[in-house]
C-alpha cells in the first residue's frame, strides 16, 4: 500500500547528538525555513527536498531519549508525534553507540508510522572497527536500514532512494521484537482492545497507544490532544497501572525502559562487532591536560582570549571599513545629482534613514561570520562541552550553566553574535535569562563613547580607573540580575543538567562553512528588518518637524528629550543627553556622533564644558545599562521569537540603569563629588 | 549516592533508577539501567561539578547535588576517602598510574589483588599489607590506589 499523498512529511528523529542538525542541513541545503514549536521559543526547523516528482517536507525535530517525556524536548516530539503524524520517520543511530539509540527505535517502531532507520557515524565507527550487519538489522526491525556519514553526504542517495520506495510501498508493520512482563503485556492488551473501539487515527497502533498510557506520566489530554475520546479512558488507566506497578514491583517507565533497552542490548550483540569503547584514549590524554583541575581554567580563559581576538581584532577593522564604505557612499549620494530632485526632507531620509540602516545590518556581517567560525570549531571539537563543565560551578550561584558562561563572556565583544550564540545552549530557560543578562556587558561600542568621554573629564591617571570600574560594574549587574531573574523563577523552573562529553572530533570545513553561511543568512532575513525600522524611527524623531535643526531643541527628540528631563535630572542627565542615548539606540557607538550633531560643535569642548565629572560618570553608567541597541534588540526578538522577551529585555535595561545610576549620582553628590 | 563518596576513581552501581526525580528518569531514558556501572572521573574545578563514566551512556557531566538523588551501591573508592567505604579489609582493585609508581608500588608489595588488612591514617597512610607488613602510602599516592571492600572467605 503506497502513501497517496500529495504532500508527504517526513520526520528526523533521534537521541541527542546523533548529527540530526547536520543531516538535515544536507538534505534541505539552503530550502529552510525556521518557526517555533508551539507554546515554546525552541526553534522548529522545516525544509524541503525533491525526490523525484514530489516536494517533501522535512522536519527536524529536538533530540529526545524516548518518547517518555522528561525534557522540554521529548514532550515537543512526542506531542508533535501525536498530534500531527507524519507520513514517515527517519530515525537516526549513531553507529558508535547502537545501544543508545535503539532505546528510541524500539519506542517508534510501535507506533506504526514507517520508519527508516539512518546509521550515522559510519566513518568514525569504522575507524573504531565497529562491523555492523545492516542486513540482520533491518531483519530484526522490519524497516529499511541505511549506512551513512552525514558530515560529507556519503550514503544519502541511497537513503532518498529508501525513502522513494518507503513512499511507494512500505514496509509491512510488525511490532519490535521486546519481552515485555506478561503481568505488562496482559494490561497493555486490555486497554488496547478499549482503545480499539474509539477512532484511532489510521496511522497508530492501539498497542501503541496503549503502552504509551500506561507508561507515560503525562496527562492524557495534552499528549492525546488530536484524539480527545482517549481521555475516557483515564480513569480505568490509572487503575491498570497501579495494578500492574504493583504485581511488577517497579514503575512502569523503569519496566518499559529495562524491557527495551535489553532487547536493544541482545539486538546490538547479534548484529554488530567491535565493542564500544566509553572513550578513546587521544581524547583521555587531553582531558587530562585540558581539564585539569589546575590548568583548565587558565586554559580556558586563553582559549577565549584567542577567540575574542580573533573575532574582534579581525571583525571590528573589517566592520569599520564596511561601515566607512557605506558612509563614503552615503555622502556621495547626499551629493549625487541624480537624487536632486528629492526635496532635501526625502533625501535625507532615504540615504540617513533607511541606507544607514542597512548599512548598519551589512557592518554586523563580519563579526557574525567570525564568530560562528570559531563557536563551531569549539563545538565541532568537542570543547564547548569542557568548557561548560569548567565553568558550570560560577554560572550555577545564579542558576545558569557552564555554557551561559561563554556567551556572557563574548557579549564584552560584541552583543549581537553572543545573543545569536546562546543557540548553544539545549535549556531553554538558560538560554532566554543569558539573552537578557547578554545586554548588561560592556560591548565595545560602549567602550568606545566610554574611552572618549573618559578621556574628555578625567586625569589621565583617574580615566583608567573609571573605565575599570565601568567593567566590575557590568560583571556585578550581570550577577545580580541573574540573581534577581532566579529569585522570580522566570522562564521556569531549571532543568537538571545534564551534557554530554564527547570525544574529541577534527572538525569540518565544510560544516563549519556551511554554518557560518547559514546563520549569516538567519541574520539578514530575520533581524534586518526590525534594526532598519529601528534606525527609521530614531531618525523620523531627530529630523521632524522639518523646519528644524536636527537633533536640536525644537525637533521631536529634543522635545522629548524636555518631556523626559524630569526622570532624569535626578540622575543628573541633561536633555541634551537624553537625545544622545535616543540616538544610541541605534548602536551605542552612535552617541558620540550624536553628541557632535547636538552639541553643534566640537563635542570634546562642548562636554568639558556642560558635564561635571559626576555627570560624566552618571551618563556613562546610563550609557553602559540602558535599553540594548537595535541590533541587539532585533537578535533577541529574532532568536526566542517573542515581542514579550524583546520588550522585557528593552524595560529590564531601562529600569535598572535609572535605578543604578540614580544610587551612583546621588551617593557621589553625597559624598560631595560633583 | 553519598557527597562523601563523590571523589575521583570512586565506582558504584545504580541501584535504582526510580522515576521521581528528574535525574534518574532521564538516566533510564538514556538507556542506563539499574546494575550499570557509574565512575567518578573528575570533579569540576570549583567543585559542584562532576564528570562521570557510566556503562552504555559514556562520559557525561551532572551536578554534585543531582548525583546525590541516584541511590547507588558503592564498589571501589580510593585509599585517600577509604573510611566512606566502612568495610574491615579491601583489596586493591586497580592502581591508576605510570609505570614508575606502579614500580614504587610493587616495592612496598602493593599491587593489583593485594589484600589491606588495616588503614591506620598518619602522615599519609599506614597499610597494612596482607602476608607484607605496615606500609606507608602518601597522600598523593594514596588518591591513586583503588580499593573495593573486600569479605573472607576462608
Amino acid at each position: 500500500m503506497s502513501i497517496e499523498k500529495e504532500n508527504i512529511t517526513v520526520a528526523l528523529a533521534s537521541i541527542p547528538n546523533t548529527g540530526k542538525t547536520t543531516l538535515f542541513n544536507q538534505i534541505t541545503g539552503s530550502h529552510q525555513s525556521v518557526g517555533n514549536w508551539p507554546g515554546v521559543s525552541i526553534e522548529k526547523k522545516t525544509g524541503h527536498f525533491q525526490l523525484g516528482e514530489r516536494r517533501i517536507t522535512l522536519v527536524d525535530l529536538p533530540g529526545a531519549y524516548s518518547i517518555n517525556v522528561t525534557s522540554i524536548e521529548e514532550r515537543i516530539v512526542s506531542e508533535y508525534l501525536f498530534n500531527t503524524p507524519p507520513d514517515i520517520i527517519i530515525n537516526i543511530l549513531d553507529a558508535r553507540n547502537l545501544y543508545r539509540s535503539l532505546g528510541l527505535t524500539l519506542q517508534l517502531a510501535e507506533s506504526g508510522i514507517p520508519i527508516v532507520v539512518a546509521v550515522n557515524m559510519m566513518d568514525e565507527a569504522r575507524r573504531e572497527g565497529i562491523v555492523i550487519d545492516f542486513d540482520r538489522l533491518s531483519e530484526h526491525l522490519q524497516m529499511p536500514v541505511v549506512p551513512i556519514v552525514a558530515r560529507t553526504g556519503e550514503g544519502l542517495d541511497n537513503l532518498k532512494e529508501e525513502i522513494k520506495r518507503t513512499i511507494k510501498e512500505p514496509y509491512k508493520f510488525r511490532r519490535p521484537r521486546v519481552s515485555w512482563p506478561s503481568v505488562m503485556e496482559d494490561a497493555i492488551m486490555l486497554l488496547a482492545r478499549k482503545i480499539e473501539k474509539y477512532d484511532i487515527p489510521q496511522k497508530f497502533d492501539d498497542i501503541f497507544i496503549a503502552r504509551r498510557l500506561l507508561e507515560s506520566q503525562e496527562s492524557e489530554e495534552q499528549m492525546f490532544k488530536s484524539i480527545p475520546s482517549i481521555v475516557n479512558l483515564k480513569k480505568e488507566t490509572e487503575t491498570l497501572r497501579t495494578k500492574t506497578e504493583k504485581r511488577l514491583g517497579e514503575d512502569m517507565p523503569t519496566a518499559c525502559a529495562k524491557c527495551r533497552f535489553n532487547s536493544a542490548r541482545g539486538l546490538v550483540a547479534e548484529i554488530s562487532l567491535g565493542s564500544v569503547k566509553v572513550s578513546d584514549e587521544t581524547t583521555e590524554r587531553l582531558d587530562n591536560f585540558l581539564m585539569n583541575k589546575y590548568f583548565g581554567v587558565p586554559i580556558f580563559f586563553l582559549v577565549m582570549f584567542i577567540v575574542f581576538q580573533g573575532i574582534f581584532r579581525l571583525g571590528v577593522p573589517l566592520q569599520g571599513i564596511i561601515g566607512d564604505g557605506f558612509g563614503a557612499v552615503q555622502n556621495g549620494l547626499l551629493g549625487w545629482g541624480l537624487l536632486s530632485f528629492l526635496p532635501e526632507f526625502w533625501k535625507s531620509f532615504l540615504i540617513e534613514g533607511i541606507f544607514q540602516g542597512l548599512g548598519i545590518v551589512i557592518s554586523f556581517f563580519p563579526l557574525i561570520a567570525l564568530f560562528f567560525v570559531f563557536m563551531s570549531i569549539i563545538e565541532d571539537t568537542g570543547y564547548m562541552a569542557r568548557a561548560a563543565f569548567l565553568m558550570d560551578r560560577l554560572m550555577h550561584a545564579i542558576g545558569l550553566d557552564g555554557k551561559a558562561f561563554i556567551n556572557i563572556l563574548l557579549g564584552y565583544g560584541c552583543n549581537v553574535p553572543a545573543v545569536m550564540g546562546t543557540r548553544i545552549m539545549t535549556s531553554q530557560r538558560n538560554r532566554i535569562i543569558t539573552m537578557l543578562l547578554i545586554p548588561f556587558t560592556l560591548c565595545s561600542a560602549r567602550l568606545q563613547v566610554f574611552v572618549f568621554i573618559a578621556g574628555i573629564l578625567y586625569s589621565p591617571t583617574t580615566a583608567p580607573l573609571i573605565l575599570f570600574a565601568l567593567y566590575a560594574l557590568s560583571f556585578v549587574i550581570v550577577i545580580l540580575v541573574g540573581l534577581i531573574l532566579k529569585l522570580f523563577d522566570f522562564a521556569g523552573k531549571t532543568e537538571p543538567f545534564i551534557i554530554e562529553i564527547p570525544p574529541y572530533r577534527k572538525p569540518m570545513v565544510k560544516t563549519v562553512v556551511l554554518r557560518v553561511w547559514m546563520e549569516a543568512k538567519d541574520f539578514l532575513y530575520r533581524a534586518s528588518t526590525l534594526i532598519v525600522v529601528g534606525v527609521i524611527l530614531v531618525w523620523l524623531l531627530t529630523h521632524l518637524p522639518t523646519d528644524v535643526a536636527v537633533g536640536s531643541k525644537d525637533s521631536w527628540a529634543g522635545i522629548l528629550g524636555h518631556k523626559l528631563l524630569p526622570i532624569f535630572q535626578p540622575l543628573g542627565i541633561e536633555w541634551q543627553e537624553i537625545v544622545a542615548l535616543l540616538f544610541g539606540f541605534v548602536a551605542k557607538e552612535i552617541v558620540l556622533g550624536s553628541m557632535a550633531v547636538i552639541y553643534g560643535a566640537d563635542p570634546a569642548t562642548q562636554i568639558a564644558a556642560v558635564l561635571t565629572p559626576l555627570q560624566g560618570i552618571s551618563f556613562m553608567v546610563f550609557t553602559l545599562l540602558y535599553s540594548p541597541c537595535i541590533p541587539t534588540i532585533a537578535a533577541i526578538k529574532a532568536e526566542t521569537r517573542s515581542w514579550k522577551i524583546m520588550s522585557l529585555s528593552i524595560f529590564l535595561g531601562l529600569i535598572i540603569a535609572w535605578i543604578v545610576t540614580f544610587v551612583v549620582y546621588r551617593t557621589g553628590l553625597f559624598f560631595g563629588f560633583r | 549516592m553519598d557527597k562523601f563518596s563523590i571523589v575521583p576513581n570512586a565506582e558504584c552501581i545504580i541501584e535504582s533508577g526510580k522515576g521521581e526525580n528528574a535525574i534518574p528518569s532521564r538516566l533510564l531514558q538514556m538507556g542506563v539501567l539499574p546494575g550499570s556501572k557509574l565512575r567518578i572521573v573528575r570533579v569540576g574545578p570549583m567543585g559542584g561539578t562532576v564528570e562521570v563514566v557510566i556503562d552504555e551512556a559514556g562520559s557525561i557531566a551532572l551536578r554534585s547535588e543531582e548525583l546525590q538523588l541516584l541511590r547507588c551501591k558503592l564498589t571501589a573508592i580510593p585509599l585517600v576517602n577509604y573510611k566512606v567505604m566502612n568495610s574491615d579489609k579491601y583489596r586493591v582493585r586497580e592502581l591508576r598510574g605510570g609505570q614508575l609508581f606502579l614500580r614504587k608500588m610493587k616495592l612496598r608489595g602493593i599491587k593489583e589483588g593485594s589484600i589491606i588488612t588495616k588503614i591506620t591514617e598518619k602522615e599519609g597512610f599506614m597499610v597494612a599489607v596482607k602476608r607484607k607488613g605496615e606500609m606507608r602510602v602518601g597522600y598523593g599516592e594514596a588518591e591513586k590506589v583503588i580499593l573495593e571492600p573486600f569479605k573472607n572467605v576462608d
